[in-house]
């Protein structure tokens, strides 16, 4: 007989490598989970409000804006609004999961399943992961680039250095490549290329060459530099082409770009890197119930737990704030396996080619090679639908009322799993803009151009945020707002920078 | 798979301190604006946090957002109960709040106000940003002289706590450089080379010429290395000339001596209202002092009829009351300040508080401490009036149709001779801190400077 891993609440640290011991065993053997090293820090509870603040990374630059967002979580902590996180993960490898201290040994054992095993085999695995992310170099390039703005603030002065990146984060958003794979992060060759730039230019400087007047050829490159495609990143367009920008501004713009493209991952998988998470856990924990490792008493805590993240309010309840990512992924992986397992007549007309199969390969093929658009359009299953209810609302906003659309039903199924999927779509979270022309010869204005989605226009921040483009810039910037839906491009709106006040760098 | 588990709950938190110092200094035009005018409704001996909200007007962080308020576009809600196909819901009349809002709510606009709480101290610090007490002069007190102690350079001796290791280190560097001091670097290659020589003597064995040749080198290099020996052991690695310590002088520190006296009124007229006002008025002077200068000794007198000088802790708590002579607090005062506090050293200032409800009889007396004794000598005078609350102010002083109390208008007529004393009405909490700040703000205190110091001079 098998004894149980622990009775009572308190953890310590040998039990915490028990209950990591047996974990790994369930996680790996069992659920052929593949994963980063782990490295598990227990912190206190304000080290975990600190962790907030920047946006969970270990190491961040330095910036009011973490403290505004600080002290709103502080607040919030403080006065009892919200509880704080059990756990927090970071994609990095090894793989760093913050345990908090206050967790009982049932909580911990949760969080090490669900962060240590099911988030980190997401990140490890899933493709936008795999692909935008370098797990390997973050922490390495998040100390370079504190140290690199440290280093400005030093030189240049702490409030020129602030307006920049203020600029650069009203961008963060826009500073993706999102067609594009990005270079993997080095943070030894960025320090040296960043060095020898500057080592460069002290070399060559000699104040003579400013007098020479210059050759036919210079002027012709000059005039050769025009625009040529679209670019999607506004932020490198700005690294690359601002008339304005020093060296070292250019590089914060890289910076920040650089940290933005991190986190493009995660705002496009939330459902399901949440979902596979919380399935992971509660397979774990069942797992370990099963083998006798765990106590019906902890059991009872981790039911409580599970079911309190859990919980998704229906459109009427007060607390209602959209799907909760957690809830959904679960059940939907949950529903998988259901249908390889037991698959009914339906699921085997809507899912022919994994119903009945097996449900390890499947989830993990989903975990793999889906993102939560994708996931949803291919594995929402009619059952879902009718379990969660769901309907389709219409909103013509010129309209006094909503319009249901489409109920959970035979007609409904499809239009409302493609509706559900397009709302995870990134352009309907992130309104489309890229660079769309770039005047370098005369005026230097740069436009850009807003491709509208559902007909929606941009809120009414758009001066503000213009204004710190043209900071950037140095010049006019033009935003012009395009329905393209109808075939032809009709704008909508223009915005210009004529009329807003000009903010300077220095 | 191997796997670590650290405990950092040692390492140090308040990794956010710098980042929030940050926010508070580019939100600081506001929480000036909103604390200065506004946030006054709590009393300041409260401990913790002060709750503040802000415009967002500065500390926000635009970027492009979808407006959901505009556009016709699909969304899926969750729960539905009683609707079918085809079905119309009226929208709720504002915004996109209640039934369909869930998707519309998350981009944060619309946020007018950001809330947030200050610590005490970060509080305390803005509410007393830009004050000070007005005419200060630098005193040096007889016989004590202040004394600080600053870096001052290096000294050859000193004690060994003291020793700084890089500079005496550069010393020695230098002077074994200077004295050709060897380096066991070169000690060790020539050994090198002797070996060398003695493996090819043992090789050429038969051959007598190299031989030769090597011995001879091979004593010239014995030679060299005992010669380097030597130098090596005579010439310390580091010798006493070398050591540096870090010194420390002492210079005088001017010092300003002040003392702050503070008269309050207790009497049986100055209700549970008034008296929670004036200690609020006080407990603020006293934070202020307390926080912005080291040398001020600050004096507590409370009178109804008769003046006690008290401890900080009877001035604030105790309950003692009765009739109002306000002169005999200001003649203690005159008293503590003639016997205690010599003019030459020290800078004095007084602050009472009062209804205004005093003796007719007794203003002449007043008038005569104040303008024979305490004004003369004081850098500062201030006077809070409590004002009865409105409906008050209409019943009881509605006979006099001023509105004031006659200590009210003496006090005004001697503030055109005397510019050191400055009086103001208190009616509600809220007004207390801008009054404060009206007292002791750089601004007014040049404008009063002149007057009150020839007056003194005079006097002494």
């Amino acid at each position: 007989m098998v004894s149980p891993l622990y009775k009572g609440v308190d953890w310590n640290f040998t039990l915490l490598e028990n209950v990591y011991a047996e974990c790994e065993k369930v996680a790996l053997e069992e659920l052929n989970l593949n994963v980063y090293h782990n490295q598990l820090e227990v912190i206190s509870s304000e080290q975990m409000l600190d962790a907030y603040a920047s946006s969970g990374l270990p190491i961040y630059y330095k910036h009011w804006s973490f403290g505004k967002h600080f002290s709103a979580e502080e607040q919030n902590y403080r006065k009892g609004y919200t509880g704080l996180a059990y756990e927090i993960v970071i994609n990095s490898n090894p793989c760093i999961n913050y345990l908090m201290e206050e967790n009982t040994i049932t909580t911990q054992t949760t969080v090490i399943a669900h962060a240590a095993f099911g988030h980190n085999h997401f990140f490890k695995n899933n493709y936008l992961f795999r692909q935008w992310t370098d797990a390997s170099h973050i922490i390495d390039y998040l100390v370079f680039a504190k140290n690199y703005i440290a280093e400005c603030e030093e030189k240049y002065g702490k409030s020129t250095v602030e307006k920049v990146l203020d600029s650069c984060h009203a961008l963060s958003k826009h500073g993706i490549s999102k067609y594009k794979r990005p270079q993997k992060l080095n943070f030894f060759e960025e320090k040296e290329r960043a060095d020898d730039r500057r080592t460069y230019m002290r070399q060559i400087y000699n104040d003579l060459w400013r007098t020479l007047p210059k050759t036919k050829k210079q002027k012709e490159k000059k005039k050769e530099v025009a625009f040529s495609d679209p670019e999607e990143n506004v932020l490198y367009f700005i690294e690359k082409n601002s008339p304005i920008l020093k060296d070292w501004q250019r590089e914060l713009v890289r910076i920040v770009r650089k940290i933005a493209q991190y986190f493009y991952p995660q705002y496009q998988t939330k459902v399901m890197n949440e979902g596979w998470a919380t399935f992971s856990h509660f397979f774990i924990m069942n797992r370990l119930h099963d083998k006798g490792l765990l106590t019906e008493g902890a059991m009872l805590e981790f039911f409580h737990t599970h079911s309190g993240v859990m919980f998704q309010p229906t459109f009427d309840m007060k607390g209602y704030n959209g799907f909760n990512p957690y809830y959904l992924g679960f059940e939907m992986f949950r529903d998988i396996r259901r249908i390889c397992e037991n698959p009914t007549a339906e699921d085997k007309e809507w899912f022919p080619d994994f119903a009945g199969g097996d449900w390890l390969e499947t989830c993990l093929n989903a975990v793999e090679n889906f993102r939560d658009e994708s996931f949803i359009k291919q594995f929402l299953s009619p059952t879902m639908i009718r379990k969660m209810h769901l309907f389709t609302l219409n909103n013509n906003t010129t309209s006094q009322n909503y319009i249901v659309k489409d109920i959970h039903n035979n007609m409904g199924y499809k239009s409302i799993r493609e509706t559900l999927s397009n709302m995870y779509n990134i352009s309907s979270m992130i309104p489309d803009i890229e660079v769309a022309d770039a005047d370098f010869t005369a005026t230097r204005q740069l436009t850009l151009r807003h491709n509208i989605t559902d007909g929606k226009l941009l809120t009414g921040d758009v001066n503000e945020v213009l204004t710190h483009i043209k900071r950037l810039w140095g010049y006019q910037v033009k935003l012009i707002s395009v329905d393209g839906q109808s075939g032809n491009d009709t704008i909508m709106k223009t915005y210009q920078t004529d009329n807003i006040p000009q903010l300077e760098i220095e | 798979m191997s796997k670590y588990i650290i405990d950092r709950r040692k390492n140090p938190k308040g990794k956010s301190i710098s980042n929030r110092q940050r926010f508070i200094r580019r939100a600081k035009k506001h929480l000036s604006e909103r604390i200065h005018k506004n946030v006054v409704k709590r009393s300041i001996t409260d401990k913790g946090e002060e709750n503040i909200s802000i415009p967002t007007d500065g500390i926000q962080e635009p970027s492009f957002n979808h407006d959901s308020t505009t556009g016709d576009y699909d969304f899926v809600l969750p729960g539905n109960k009683e609707f079918i196909k085809g079905d119309t819901i009226g929208k709720p009349p504002k915004g996109a709040g209640g039934g369909g809002g869930g998707e519309a709510s998350d981009s944060g606009e619309g946020e007018d106000e950001f809330q947030f709480s200050l610590t005490r101290d970060e509080y305390l610090d803005i509410v007393f940003e830009d004050l000070e007490l007005p005419n200060l002069e630098e005193k040096n007190k007889e016989n004590v002289t202040v004394w600080e102690t600053h870096r001052s350079g290096y000294t050859t001796v000193g004690s060994p706590s003291q020793l700084n290791i890089e500079q005496s280190m550069i010393r020695s560097l230098g002077r074994r450089i200077a004295l050709k001091f060897p380096k066991q670097k070169e000690i060790k290659e020539l050994e090198k080379e002797m070996e060398r020589l003695e493996e090819e003597i043992k090789h050429y064995r038969e051959d007598i010429k190299p031989m030769t040749k090597n011995r001879a080198l091979i004593d010239d290099i014995e030679l060299q290395i005992v010669s380097l020996r030597k130098r090596h052991r005579a010439i310390p690695f580091i010798d006493p000339i070398d050591l540096r310590f870090n010194n420390f002088a002492k210079y005088p520190k001017p010092t300003s001596s002040a003392v702050m006296i503070c008269i309050m009124d207790v009497s049986a007229s100055m209700g549970e209202r008034e008296k929670e006002l004036s200690k609020r008025f006080f407990l603020l002077l006293y934070l202020f002092l307390e926080r912005k200068y080291q040398n001020v000794d600050v004096i507590f007198i409370r009178h109804h009829t008769e003046a006690i000088e008290c401890s900080e802790e009877e001035f604030f708590n105790s309950k003692e009351t009765g009739g109002t002579i306000v002169s005999s607090g200001l003649i203690l005062a005159n008293k503590i300040l003639k016997e205690r506090y010599s003019q030459a050293e020290w800078n004095s200032y007084v602050a009472q508080a009062s209804d205004g409800d005093n003796f007719a009889s007794d203003l002449s007396v007043l008038n005569e401490v104040l303008v024979k004794s305490i004004l003369p000598v004081v850098k500062f005078y201030t006077y809070v009036e409590i004002a009865g609350m409105y409906e008050q102010t209409r019943s009881f002083w509605a006979a006099q149709s001023t509105g004031r109390s006659s200590m009210w208008n003496m006090y005004e007529e001697l503030h055109k001779a005397w510019p050191n004393l400055v009086s103001k009405q208190i009616k509600e909490a809220g007004e207390i801190i801008p009054v404060f700040r009206e007292f002791f703000s750089k601004v007014n205190a040049l404008s009063s400077l002149n007057k009150p110091n020839e007056a003194v001079k005079e006097d002494v």
